[in-house]
């Protein structure tokens, strides 16, 4: 399928998005990304932890496959979002970022003002900004204008797994903006990937539900297969949707006159 | 003193940034290193000094989502 995704003058075949946090095990994880196709990775970054031997995780990346996109967890305005992703840069991790900024510890709902403000400093310095986002508007808005490379609106809350909740916010943002969407956060099943997909995403953004699976190779293939599966559907157009019943077969019998 | 990953420790005098990386068995590329906001590069460790009242920082890069 010809079908590629452009972003930030990179050419994508995946539109799946995977996330590195939470898996039982890193030298898991070149076969998760091997299995899910993806092609945009996230990372975080951290103070080391001298008693808790932490491994550097692009020990287990390979980049000449993969684009990192260091995520800026942690910062709680635009200023430390864009400290965090300076830094990222410096150390050699390249010019893609993700902007989270989260100031919410139950529900860790981003703060659009400030992921906006963000947004706006690192395109200017040439980062190709992807900001998580809450689904409105006005915001998704801001964030073109502030010079965003795609929006990534929350499906439902990080890692609760209840898919979709935000639906028909998303599907307002896939139909008024111009940049990609892809939906970030929350999508628990193949099939809300696939639900998202269908409806026109550009892309999602899965974690959680793959590295908390109880095989998660084999769940990210799974999220790889839907995720295809709902782009071919949205390309082919879906048909609408009746209240009755209309008949798929000739309702003329022969049986009466 | 100088500050390390948000704790004090006394100001290793004379010291550059590599020295202290190795007597913390820190090898070059293993780790970012971040001195007051510059990240300094493992090329570069070796002739970076570290100044009383310096804040570093020592970060990994770790799985995320």
């Amino acid at each position: 399928m010809n079908d590629p995704l452009v972003i930030g003058g990179r050419t994508l075949e995946s539109r799946l998005f995977l996330g590195t946090g939470k898996f039982p095990a890193n030298a898991m994880i070149p076969e998760v990304i091997r299995r899910s196709g993806a092609q945009v990775v996230t990372v975080a970054l951290r103070r080391v932890d001298f008693e808790a031997q932490e491994e550097n995780i692009l020990n287990y990346i390979d980049r000449k496959n993969c684009i990192l996109m260091p995520n800026t967890s942690g910062a709680r305005n635009a200023a430390e979002a864009v400290k965090i992703a300076r830094i990222a840069r410096a150390a050699g991790c390249g010019n893609w970022v993700k902007i989270e900024v989260i100031n919410d510890n139950r529900y860790l709902l981003p703060d659009n003002y400030e992921t906006i403000k963000a947004t706006e400093i690192l395109a200017g310095e040439g980062f190709v900004v992807l900001p998580y986002m809450s689904p409105d508007l006005a915001a998704a808005r801001a964030l073109v204008e502030a010079g965003a490379a795609a929006v990534m609106p929350l499906g439902s809350p990080i890692g609760s797994n209840r898919g979709l909740k935000m639906k028909e916010m998303i599907r307002i943002l896939i139909e008024e903006i111009e940049l990609p969407v892809i939906v970030d956060a929350g999508l628990g099943r193949p099939s809300h990937a696939a639900e998202a997909m269908e409806m026109g995403a550009a892309a999602v953004l899965v974690n959680t539900a793959i590295a908390t699976a109880e095989d998660p190779p084999g769940m990210a293939e799974a999220f790889s297969l839907a995720v295809r599966a709902g782009r071919l559907s949205y390309l082919a157009g879906s048909p609408e949707v009746s209240r009755y019943a209309r008949a798929s077969s000739p309702l003329t019998g022969f049986l009466r006159d | 003193m100088i500050t390390v990953n948000g704790k004090k420790e006394p100001f290793p005098e004379g010291m550059s940034v590599g020295e202290y990386m190795s007597r913390r068995n820190i090898n070059p590329g293993e780790y970012i290193v971040v001195l007051n906001d510059e990240v300094i590069k493992p090329e570069d460790w070796a002739e970076t000094p570290i100044r009383d009242g310096d804040e570093l920082q020592i970060l990994v890069m770790l799985g995320g989502g």
